[in-house]
């Protein structure tokens, strides 16, 4: 099954990321609670949760979405398979299709699934995080966040190599993170404020505002599906 | 079936073939009624072509040599179709059996009754 | 029966040169057919054409009456690369059970049989085969599809010659079940062997195509001595396709009215005329010259 062979080659980079971004938002939550001394002593974790999945989160998330993006024919062109592949009843577009898919869940799942953590860790110091909102920041995170992993299509696409398709990778997450920081004139186009829009805390109950910015993800998944459609025109119409 | 190739000697391969089995006939390793090989087997024996196979067997039949039964293999042809060449052979060994025994009644040396014929010959040659 | 492969005119150029110049070339049913030419005359970016692996620039090319570029055709035949590198990860059993179910005239029989000839480890995964047995792999992963056209691309590159030996039978096995056979190889002794049928490629273009038999049938060299040899133009005519000169020798490759040219021996004042078969090295090593000669 095409689809099982993509879910394997892919599985033990997907829990190597798991893994780390778990020990990342562990990590962070601790972090950032303990720099709130007011938060440990009335066990909030509400600033500490939210600053996390905000912060280190969607940080390493987004350039590990990058990496759940490379792969692929080219890469199997570097390795020497995809003489087989490609002989194979399958057709490209369909071998892409499965690729897209399996990495945008894989995606998904990576940031749900530390997001959700963050609940469990502060329960487990017997404080408070709502598992609904950690659900929703995740599937903020997940969504808005799209534009990171077709990135990573696209340079999987484009530059055969894992090494140069990594870096290239790295490089245009750093940019999209931290040109619209830099930049003055791109100030305004962050993808992190897309995301998650200051302030998020409602002043007087402490809740997350209560809508998602439909907005910003829409913007990047919009952007995202541009991406990958360009990823696969181009592996259709490229030389093997 | 001891058959030996040449794939580099520019005759064709099943003309190859043919002309081992057709010697094969001949001396009597193979007699009427002797089944060949089936063709794939022969081919995978061989390594060749199995269509190689098939072009010789169908030129043995054609030549009368072989008889191939539909679905039961090729067989050997019994009778004097199946050996001409055999048979002038043996025609021919009467033939100069019959002259050395004349020769020899009418007081010839063998010695002697071959070089009557080798003249022949050389004479025969510088005519043509 | 429409043939096994067509293509005309197909070019392909990478960047400024043409790998392929116009090839057209017709690969017949029911035949083992060889691949002949030398490294880099446009053998494998031929094959890769065929499978949609590489796009052509120009030209047509049909496999199976179908499209080269068609999913549904590559249900119908199998390809063994010369690279013959298969999913590292996967195990001998994962692989085979990740191959069957594409094809539909697989057969288990043949999967069981070929498992046991060729003792290939189960469990074992593929990074640990050696290039023989990954070979032998690949041949199984082909040979159970008993597709209606098998591809090889230099089958016997890397391997000893029992393998060798191993493989061409196994080769002729699937022939004689109906297989359509088309191997690229720049090894004239093992065409010679088990293909019936050749075409020839140098420089992207066909230079030699037919059935093997015929070619022998049909080419022969006359070799003409002479006192004092007359021009090669003398020999020019319908048939002659190269004259050399050698002192005192005029030899002389023609595929037709053979006896008119040995005729013209002894016409033209030759002391000796001998005619000889060629081979099929002989003859591809003829056409090349013949082909650097006229372009």
């Amino acid at each position: 099954m095409p689809l099982r062979k993509v879910w394997r080659e892919s599985r033990s980079r997907f829990f190597f990321i798991l893994v780390a971004l778990l020990v990342v938002t562990s990590a962070s939550v601790f972090y950032n609670a303990k720099a709130e001394k007011v938060v440990i002593e009335s066990k909030d974790f509400h600033e500490a949760g939210v600053r996390t999945i905000r912060g280190a989160l969607f940080l390493f998330w987004g350039f590990s979405a990058m990496f759940l993006g490379l792969g692929g024919l080219l890469r199997e062109r570097s390795v020497g398979t995809v003489d087989y592949t490609l002989s194979l009843p399958v057709s490209r577009t369909r071998w892409f299709l499965y690729r897209s898919v399996n990495g945008a869940l894989q995606s998904m799942a990576a940031a749900l699934i530390p997001a959700l953590a963050v609940p469990v860790i502060a329960a487990l110091s017997g404080g408070d995080f709502p598992v609904g909102d950690a659900f929703l920041l995740g599937l903020r995170l997940g969504l808005g966040g799209m534009l990171f992993y077709s990135i990573g299509l696209l340079a999987s696409v484009l530059f055969a190599g894992d090494f140069t398709s990594a870096g290239i990778g790295i490089a245009l997450v750093f940019a999209v993170n931290n040109g619209t920081r830099v930049i003055e004139s791109f100030k305004g186009l962050s993808l992190q404020d897309a995301i998650f829009p200051m302030p998020m805390k409602d002043e007087y109950t402490y809740l997350i505002r209560g809508h998602m910015p439909w907005g910003g993800i829409a913007l990047s998944c919009a952007l995202s599906l541009v991406l990958s459609a360009c990823a696969w025109k181009v592996t259709r119409e490229r030389d093997f | 079936m001891l058959i030996r190739l040449n794939p580099s000697s520019g005759v064709p391969i099943y003309l190859q073939i043919v002309e081992q089995i057709r010697h094969s006939i001949e001396i009597g390793a193979l007699v009427e009624g002797d089944q060949l090989p089936a063709i794939r087997t022969l081919a995978e024996e061989l390594v060749v072509s199995p269509n190689t196979v098939v072009k010789a067997y169908d030129e043995l039949e054609q030549e009368g040599l072989i008889r191939l039964r539909h679905g039961a293999g090729a067989y050997v042809e019994k009778g004097n179709r199946a050996k001409p060449r055999l048979r002038r052979f043996r025609e021919a060994s009467v033939v100069v059996k019959e002259t050395v025994r004349k020769l020899r009644s009418m007081g010839f040396s063998d010695d002697e009754s071959r070089r009557l014929f080798e003249a022949e010959w050389i004479e025969e040659a510088a005519r043509r | 029966m429409k043939a096994a492969v067509e293509t005309r005119d197909l070019t392909k150029r990478f960047g400024n040169s043409y790998a392929l110049a116009g090839l057209t070339m017709t690969v017949p049913r029911g035949h083992i057919v060889g691949f002949l030419g030398r490294n880099g005359s446009g053998k494998t970016t031929t094959i890769k054409i065929l499978l949609d692996v590489i796009r052509r620039t120009s030209g047509e090319a049909t496999v199976l009456g179908e499209p080269a570029g068609s999913v549904s055709v590559r249900r119908r035949i199998g390809f063994l690369g010369e690279d013959k590198r298969l999913y590292s990860y996967m195990t001998v059993r994962e692989i085979i059970a990740f191959t069957r179910p594409f094809f539909p005239t697989w057969r288990v029989e043949t999967e069981t049989r070929l498992l046991s000839d060729f003792e290939l480890p189960l469990n074992h995964k593929v990074s640990v085969l050696s290039k023989g047995m990954r070979t032998k792999l690949g041949l199984l992963l082909n040979l159970c599809r008993h597709s209606e056209f098998l591809i090889l691309d230099e089958p016997s590159e890397g391997l000893d010659p029992v393998m060798t030996e191993q493989m061409l039978r196994s080769l002729v096995q699937q022939a004689a079940d109906g297989t359509t056979i088309f191997f690229s190889s720049h090894q004239v002794a093992e065409v010679e062997q088990i293909a019936d049928h050749i075409i020839a490629i140098e420089k992207g273009r066909v230079i030699l195509e037919g059935s093997l038999d015929h070619l022998r049938h049909e080419f022969r060299r006359v070799n003409l001595v002479f006192d004092d040899p007359p021009p090669p133009e003398a020999f020019r005519r319908e048939g002659v396709d190269r004259v050399i000169v050698q002192g005192r020798t005029i030899s002389i490759l023609a595929s037709r009215n053979i006896d008119e040219i040995a005729a013209l021996g002894p016409l033209l004042g030759a002391k000796a005329v001998d005619v000889h078969s060629v081979g099929l090295k002989e003859l591809f090593l003829e056409k090349v010259k013949e082909d650097h000669a006229t372009s």
